[in-house]
């Protein structure tokens, strides 16, 4: 084939992909505005430093949702989206865990553990799909994820009597 | 795999969006048999699996570079670009027979050109939306190589069959045209039969792409003319072509 520019090379992966990343951050923000904004910023990101358009399909992915996923972090830490997310109700396998919102246990946490937090709980995810995702063995995953754990069991009492007070959310 | 939730969330059983959408954008490479036999018995999975493929990315995104205003000098080019470009196309355009956008779909700079050779031994390059018969042998044209390319075929009955390469890996592309080796022969289902081209950027299995149409073809319910592109590993471009088989 002949070579093709970085702009057409990125045009055909937004034309392929865009419309998960824009799916994922739908469902992260809950919001149609901030969802193409970080679409925007992902593939942005891909115009200033194209090496993930590089690599091969699975890592591509891999790389996009892991993109995505700290872009709506980032945003939902700057409480630009903070309201959305603490009313929604998309994460029952956290609700289940601990009874509380993801946008409440968000705050404080470690900013290094929640993506993790938001594979795990929101997405679900395996184990070794969160290692594919994240590019780190899955012996880090299973350690991370006990940290969150002790992390949620350190914190869950207190935000849990600060909701009830009203002094969250 | 997800945890059990409430009615209406997935299951212990489902798998993860991740998972769909590997499922999805990376059939051929990477491959997961219990996703895919999940999500032809789970029927919220399958609801996932067709907004995973429908979703589109927002138009206008892609305007993500903001054009620098032109100097005056660089707009007196522009523009002068632009008059001598239209009058070279006033020029060069030649009227084309007419075709039925419904009919016959382009995507990107790849085209398939279909030589049907009837039962009589009457060779004719076919257009889209012509009328054929069965027992027709077809031979295909690709442009718009180089790449790796392969044709397959959806009937009336839903049935997708792979036309070129039969099995096995896409056949190589030079640059330009390339007339694929071999020939097919229609069958005997009567309808539209819908061929769509896949040309890549790499080789990819045939198998692939019929697996990919079929996934597609669920989530249009069966409605064959609704797929225009397929998902294949690497950067590809399709093209498709419709003939409506009957008897003489």
């Amino acid at each position: 084939m002949e070579a093709e520019t970085k702009r057409q090379r990125l045009g055909r992966t937004y034309d392929r992909f865009g419309g998960l990343v824009f799916r994922r951050a739908m469902k992260l923000l809950q919001d149609e505005a901030g969802a193409r904004d970080t679409c925007h910023e992902v593939f942005a990101a891909l115009l200033r430093d194209d090496g993930p358009l590089n690599r091969p399909d699975d890592e591509l992915l891999a790389w996009l949702y892991r993109a995505t996923t700290n872009h709506c972090l980032n945003d939902l830490r700057n409480r630009r989206r903070r309201t959305a997310l603490l009313a929604a109700g998309e994460a029952p396998a956290l609700m289940a865990a601990t009874g509380l919102p993801l946008g409440l246990l968000l705050r404080g946490m470690p900013e290094d553990l929640q993506p993790y937090a938001i594979f795990y709980y929101i997405d679900e995810m395996t184990q070794q799909e969160i290692a594919e995702v994240m590019s780190v063995s899955q012996r880090t995953v299973c350690g991370r994820l006990q940290e969150l754990r002790a992390f949620l069991d350190a914190n869950f009492s207190e935000t849990k009597a600060a909701v009830k007070e009203g002094k969250l959310g | 795999m997800n945890h059990e939730t409430k009615q209406g969330m997935p299951t212990q059983r489902c798998p993860s969006d991740y998972a769909i959408d590997c499922h999805v954008f990376l059939s051929g490479v990477k491959d997961q048999p219990e996703v895919a036999a999940h999500l032809r018995t789970c029927v919220l999975c399958h609801r996932r699996l067709k907004i995973a493929l429908e979703t589109m990315a927002p138009s206008g995104v892609n305007d993500w570079q903001t054009p620098k205003p032109l100097s005056a000098r660089r707009r007196y080019w522009v523009t002068a670009s632009v008059l001598v470009a239209a009058a070279s196309c006033a020029l060069l355009v030649r009227p084309q027979r007419p075709q039925s956008s419904s009919e016959r779909t382009k995507g990107g700079d790849v085209h398939l050109n279909v030589i049907g050779r009837s039962p009589e031994g009457r060779v004719r390059r076919l257009l889209s939306g012509e009328a054929v018969q069965p027992s027709e042998r077809l031979r295909f044209e690709v442009v718009g190589g180089p790449g790796y390319a392969a044709v397959i075929s959806i009937d009336s009955a839903g049935v997708v069959t792979p036309f070129l390469p039969a099995a096995g890996a896409a056949a190589p592309l030079t640059a330009g045209s390339t007339l694929l080796r071999g020939a097919v022969a229609l069958d005997e289902v009567l309808g539209t039969e819908r061929m769509l081209l896949a040309v890549c950027s790499h080789a990819f299995d045939v198998a692939a792409m019929v697996h990919s149409a079929n996934v597609r073809l669920d989530a249009v319910a069966g409605q064959a003319n609704d797929i225009t592109k397929l998902t294949l590993p690497g950067d590809c471009r399709f093209d498709a072509f419709n003939l409506k088989k009957a008897n003489p």
